[in-house]
């Protein structure tokens, strides 16, 4: 019997509440049987002892095909966060997934041909303080060579999006996690690897980030940013911007906003530096709504906030970051799209003169 | 004195017939022709098929998608990102040949090009 895995998209809610569900949402996949494909999902299921349990399993059934006790030794971990799915090798097929617990244990193992391999423990950031409630995003990055530092071995990277919530406050905070796609190293990262960029005031948000700045950020292995509040919708990534809409509640257990409006968060992936002229900015708050992009009529893009009811735009004209520099933007407009990119030309020559 | 002479007139005459039926032998084949202009011709042949292969590649047309395209389930890492499936990419093996006319010589280039492409997923409300 051989199993193949085949990933059909990531399906974390859009909608993303201020307070997320205990138990996160399935993660859909395609499986490959016997020359058919079926779509077959990753759960975290609680067993009756309590106790929870990753499981692969076609739908309609409920026998799953592969499972995994989430146990630390013989600590139970709980998982609150949705698992992302990888294919690093660009096939279709899934090769790993990663799960991260509420106490901020990260862990990837592969699932190639339908069988759990044993985890890999990639990250340990449970000193943290925060419970990490969500997953924003995997994504594949590469950096070009005038940007990225001489000591990386490998320009391609892994950035993982984090969402994490502090246990006193109840304040969010954005963690990006940076993995190498080359060999791995078995370095775990621990949460003071990670560089604080939680800027207090607007001067320090708004300061354009030096070379030497660049060159600093780029050597740790990820950043974090405490946000003043909640949350509100599942973050977006858009040509390099990390998109956050944040609301305020009167309590650290509210899960209602407090006014009806939020701060929408625009930061720059590799470094969450401000990319507009201010870091954030005042949007209206509409209850379940999420994210979106739409055109504009001239060809560059507008994001917009957008619930069953009613929609509002929140940034017209958005910017992307630009490899010319690490400072750099310019408009993300339609324009240049779609356009070809050469990787690479072989010759061959068969017989002579 | 006079064998010494025999010997040598004899290796001279030899020679002289050996000259002559290598040479007879070039001049009907042609052969020395050929070899002279061989590696000009293979260059030649390269040239061209090269030159054929890049404007190929310029002359690709964005917005049409060739048969022979492989859809990318995920684009290869860029600088920036982007987290959802906006930005889609397709992979194309695009294949130059050139064949000589009198010879059995094939020149070939073929090249992996990446096509990127933004798709909005619903019009506005």
């Amino acid at each position: 019997m051989k199993w193949l895995i085949l990933i059909s998209g990531f399906f974390w809610s859009n909608v993303f509440a201020l307070c997320p569900p205990l138990l996160p949402d399935p993660v859909r996949v395609s499986l490959k049987h016997q020359q058919q494909n079926t779509v077959a999902e990753i759960a975290v299921a609680e067993l009756e002892s309590g106790m929870q349990q990753l499981q692969l399993r076609l739908l309609q059934r409920h026998m799953p095909l592969a499972s995994l006790d989430l146990l630390l030794g013989s600590k139970p971990l709980q998982v609150q966060a949705s698992p992302l799915v990888e294919d690093s090798n660009l096939d279709g097929f899934a090769d790993h997934v990663w799960f991260i617990s509420t106490e901020g244990i990260l862990w990837r193992f592969s699932i190639l041909e339908g069988v759990f391999s044993k985890p890999q423990l990639m990250a340990d950031l449970s000193d943290s303080g925060l419970d990490f409630i969500a997953t924003a995003a995997l994504l594949r990055t590469r950096l070009p060579s005038s940007l990225a530092p001489l000591a990386w071995r490998h320009a391609d990277q892994q950035l993982l999006l984090l969402v994490a919530r502090d246990r006193v406050t109840g304040h969010d905070s954005i963690l990006m996690l940076r993995f190498s796609m080359g060999p791995s190293t078995g370095t775990i990262t621990r949460f003071a690897h990670l560089a604080d960029r939680t800027l207090i005031n607007e001067t320090a948000q708004s300061q354009a980030l030096s070379a030497a700045d660049w060159r600093a950020l780029l050597s740790r292995a990820g950043w974090q940013v405490q946000l003043p509040g909640k949350i509100s919708t599942a973050p977006k990534v858009v040509a390099g911007v990390i998109y956050a809409a944040v609301a305020s509640t009167h309590t650290a257990d509210d899960c209602v906003p407090r006014d009806n409006t939020q701060q929408l968060y625009a930061m720059h992936l590799h470094t969450a530096a401000s990319v507009y002229n201010t870091l954030s900015q005042q949007i209206p708050y509409l209850p379940d709504a999420a994210l979106a992009l739409q055109q504009q009529a001239n060809k560059q893009l507008k994001l917009v906030l957008r619930s069953e009811q009613q929609q509002t735009v929140i940034k017209p004209n958005l910017l992307k970051i630009s490899a010319e520099c690490h400072n750099c933007t310019e408009p993300l407009s339609l324009d240049k799209f779609p356009l070809w990119k050469r990787l690479a030309t072989y010759r061959n020559e068969r017989g002579a003169y | 004195m006079k064998n010494r002479g025999m010997v040598l007139l004899t290796a001279l005459l030899f020679l002289m017939i050996m000259l002559l039926m290598v040479a007879s032998n070039l001049y009907i084949s042609q052969l020395s022709m050929k070899s002279a202009q061989a590696a000009q011709q293979q260059l030649q042949l390269e040239y061209h098929a090269l030159q054929r292969h890049l404007s190929q590649l310029n002359g690709l047309d964005p917005a049409e998608l060739p048969l022979n395209t492989i859809n990318l389930p995920a684009c290869p890492g860029v600088y920036a990102a982007w987290s959802d499936a906006a930005l889609q990419c397709e992979l194309l093996f695009l294949e130059t040949s050139m064949q000589s006319n009198n010879t059995p010589l094939v020149s070939r280039y073929n090249s992996l090009v990446l096509r990127k492409r933004v798709r909005l997923p619903e019009a506005a409300l």
